[in-house]
């Protein structure tokens, strides 16, 4: 009789341990890498951290990829190269996650990517946006899915010349590589348009400057067709005001890439705003027709109290990793890198490649003049202008010719 | 460049002066009668530049609720100042120059980041107040009525002070420490209580610059180290401890800016150093200062 009982307890204690990965499957790890502090991490960072959220959630609800749960590791990485590196070395190393999915500096996206090289694990960028990460220094284990430098110059220039096509350009921009780089290309696609466009005046005050009014007045007495302009963020804001108090934006047309979205203006009144001026968008849900976009931002609208913008990046991420491993059938990475190359995917702004040269998905960029309408409480863009994807990304045969020079 | 041009460029140069000026002269007069360099004086600035922001949204369902933070924020600054004086630099007025500037500068770490705790690291907006929210057109070109307002509220801020100094028995006792603060002690007079009332009017200044700016730029991080660079240089261009002097510094230095980002725009950061070291070199004690 007590045998009995012993061996029955062994027997539903075997049972039982053996059961368990069935009843607990070992969870598909991630790192989520991405500023999260500070005016860029409130911003760009948490945002995209909410987005992701919302789909490991859907995801875990839905049964998990492969019959395992999906489990997110978020890391701050402060905006610094090097505390990037070193949380991305314990996401791999101690965390073993099969992916790393994040970062808004180009010059952090630039050194994960190296080091994930060097790891052999896939990184893939939400927000950064240097066109270099995936050209010249592009590597198999480097994605992007969201747009890059090449398409905000291409974009805006087309638009530029569609809306306006005026001779004299206006220079101003953030005085470091990003502002001179965006200047570079942007007259180098606008020339192509109207060939006789030339620069009449530059401006390059410095990043969080404060006192915009002797910059203003320049730019409203140098007599351009038209200003191009990188300046982003918080300079957004900040020569907005300072330009709406001289009528600015009723006497000089403006362009930029970084003044349509939520990321710059959604914080922006309605009694102060860039009335007029050409700005971009990644994502302006407000004219997208497409279902996934249309149950995407009220969800996440819900869930953090944001709105959508270019942080869909990250949720889309989150399901082309599951599209993939899905695909293969199993959690290795390089078998899942081979199915991500030339992926097609259903998105919020619509089916989407992933292209297999480059690993640069073709994401949209819109360009519109920025108006305020009774159906959002910021001022947003409104009648885009979209350019043909093949034109507003370099082609395959560019990409490799960069790589060869380097 | 039109004439027309060139008017709004020496206009927006003025009112670029005339606000740093507000804040320079803070910092000198402070540095003047109780001989402490305050490197917190630019935090104090970010401090009433938020307050502004605070106060202006606390109170937005009334009318001219810009106004009344105009009236309130210098004054919530200066009270501060008046507790920093109180209960931390009276202790060090004896000590090191060095200790005295680690004492200051720690407290621009601290109001840096109590800013950061109560209102964030976003940028926050106050719009120009009414009746002053548009432009003003001088010779068919739109200037800023906000900006000529400030433009006035330099020399109107530099007659106060002068005539304080000048006419008031306050004024004189401050003279006298600037003169030979050992014979003012000598001689009686209340020397804590002048030095925190001082320091607070300092802290007045300096909250009233922050308050005026915001409506031109925006409350953000950061905006207080700009500000003392900008400061430093008008000090050491128009003379320390002297009110014309800052006015002078400021005026100068505005002017300079302007004229730089209208001509060589790619120099244009570097044009208020260059002014410092032509002041250097030429008036070491600067334009008004004396020699020692």
């Amino acid at each position: 009789m007590r045998r009995t009982v012993i061996i029955t307890l062994i027997a539903t204690l075997l049972g039982f341990l053996a059961s368990v990965p069935i009843y607990a499957a070992e969870p598909i790890k991630f790192g989520f890498l991405h500023s999260l502090s500070g005016g860029v991490g409130q911003v760009y960072g948490i945002p995209d951290q909410e987005a992701v959220k919302i789909a490991v959630d859907e995801i875990n609800k839905a049964g998990g990829i492969l019959g395992r749960p999906l489990e997110m590791i978020a890391r701050d990485d402060k905006l610094n190269p090097e505390n990037a590196i070193r949380e991305a070395k314990d996401l791999i190393l101690n965390h073993k996650v099969q992916w790393i999915q994040g970062t808004v500096s180009s010059a952090v996206a630039l050194a994960v990517s190296a080091y994930c090289k060097e790891a052999k694990v896939p990184f893939i960028i939400t927000t950064a946006q240097s066109a270099a990460i995936t050209e010249e220094k592009g590597h198999r284990y480097v994605f992007r899915l969201t747009t890059n430098t090449d398409t905000y110059t291409r974009s805006m220039a087309n638009a530029a010349a569609k809306y306006w096509g005026g001779k004299k350009v206006f220079i101003i921009g953030p005085d470091y590589e990003y502002g001179h780089k965006s200047k570079a290309d942007f007259m180098a696609s606008y020339t192509k348009l109207v060939p006789e466009a030339k620069i009449v005046g530059e401006l390059w005050p410095k990043l969080g400057n404060q006192d915009w009014t002797p910059y203003i007045s320049k730019i409203m007495s140098s007599g351009a067709d038209f200003v191009y302009c990188s300046l982003w963020g918080g300079d957004v804001i900040s020569f907005t005001k300072a330009a709406w108090a001289f009528g600015y934006f009723d006497r000089v047309k403006h362009c930029g890439q970084d003044w349509g979205g939520v990321e710059a203006l959604g914080k922006m009144g309605k009694d102060i705003f860039p009335k007029g001026v050409l700005g971009g968008s990644h994502y302006p849900y407000w004219i997208i027709d497409n279902p996934i976009s249309k149950a995407y931002w009220p969800k996440f609208n819900k869930a953090s109290g944001m709105f959508a913008g270019v942080s869909v990046s990250g949720y889309t991420t989150v399901y082309v990793l599951k599209q993939a491993i899905e695909k293969v059938k199993a959690v290795d990475i390089e078998k899942v890198i081979n199915a991500m190359e030339g992926m097609e995917l259903n998105t919020v702004v619509g089916k989407l490649q992933i292209r297999a040269c480059d690993h640069q998905t073709l994401w949209p960029f819109w360009v519109g003049p920025v108006a305020v309408t009774p159906d959002l409480p910021w001022p947003h863009i409104t009648n885009p202008v979209l350019l043909e994807q093949a034109k507003a990304y370099s082609g395959c045969a560019e990409i490799e010719a960069l790589r060869k020079k380097k | 460049m039109t004439l027309q041009g060139l008017v709004i460029q020496i206009l927006s140069g003025i009112s670029t002066g005339m606000v740093i000026f507000l804040i320079a002269v803070g910092l000198s007069l402070v540095f003047g009668t109780l001989r402490i360099l305050n490197l917190a004086h630019g935090a104090l600035y970010m401090m009433g530049a938020y307050m502004c922001y605070w106060i202006s949204s606390v109170i937005a369902q009334f009318t001219g609720a810009f106004w009344w933070s105009l009236l309130l924020a210098p004054v919530g600054v200066a009270i501060f100042g008046g507790l920093v004086e109180v209960l931390l630099l009276r202790r060090i007025y004896d000590r090191e120059p060095l200790d005295q500037y680690l004492l200051t500068f720690a407290l621009v770490l601290v109001i840096g980041d109590l800013c950061k705790l109560a209102w964030g690291v976003e940028y926050h907006l106050v719009p120009a107040p009414w009746p002053l929210n548009g432009p003003i057109f001088f010779m068919g070109m739109p200037f800023p009525s906000y900006n000529v307002f400030l433009i006035f509220c330099g020399p109107l801020v530099f007659i106060g002070l002068w005539a304080l100094i000048r006419y008031t028995r306050l004024g004189k006792v401050i003279r006298a420490m600037t003169y030979n603060r050992e014979m003012a002690n000598a001689l009686g007079t209340n020397v804590p209580l002048v030095y925190t009332v001082v320091f607070m009017l300092g802290s007045w200044l300096a909250g009233l610059g922050g308050t005026l700016v915001v409506p031109t730029a925006s409350a953000m991080p950061g905006m207080d180290m700009i500000i003392l660079i900008e400061c430093f240089i008008i000090i050491v261009v128009g003379g320390l401890g002297s009110l014309s002097g800052a006015f002078l510094g400021s005026l100068i230095f505005g002017l300079v800016n302007a004229f730089g980002i209208l001509v060589a725009p790619r120099l244009a950061v570097a044009f208020g150093f260059i002014l410092m070291i032509v002041v250097l070199i030429i008036r070491p004690w600067g334009l008004m200062g004396k020699a020692e």
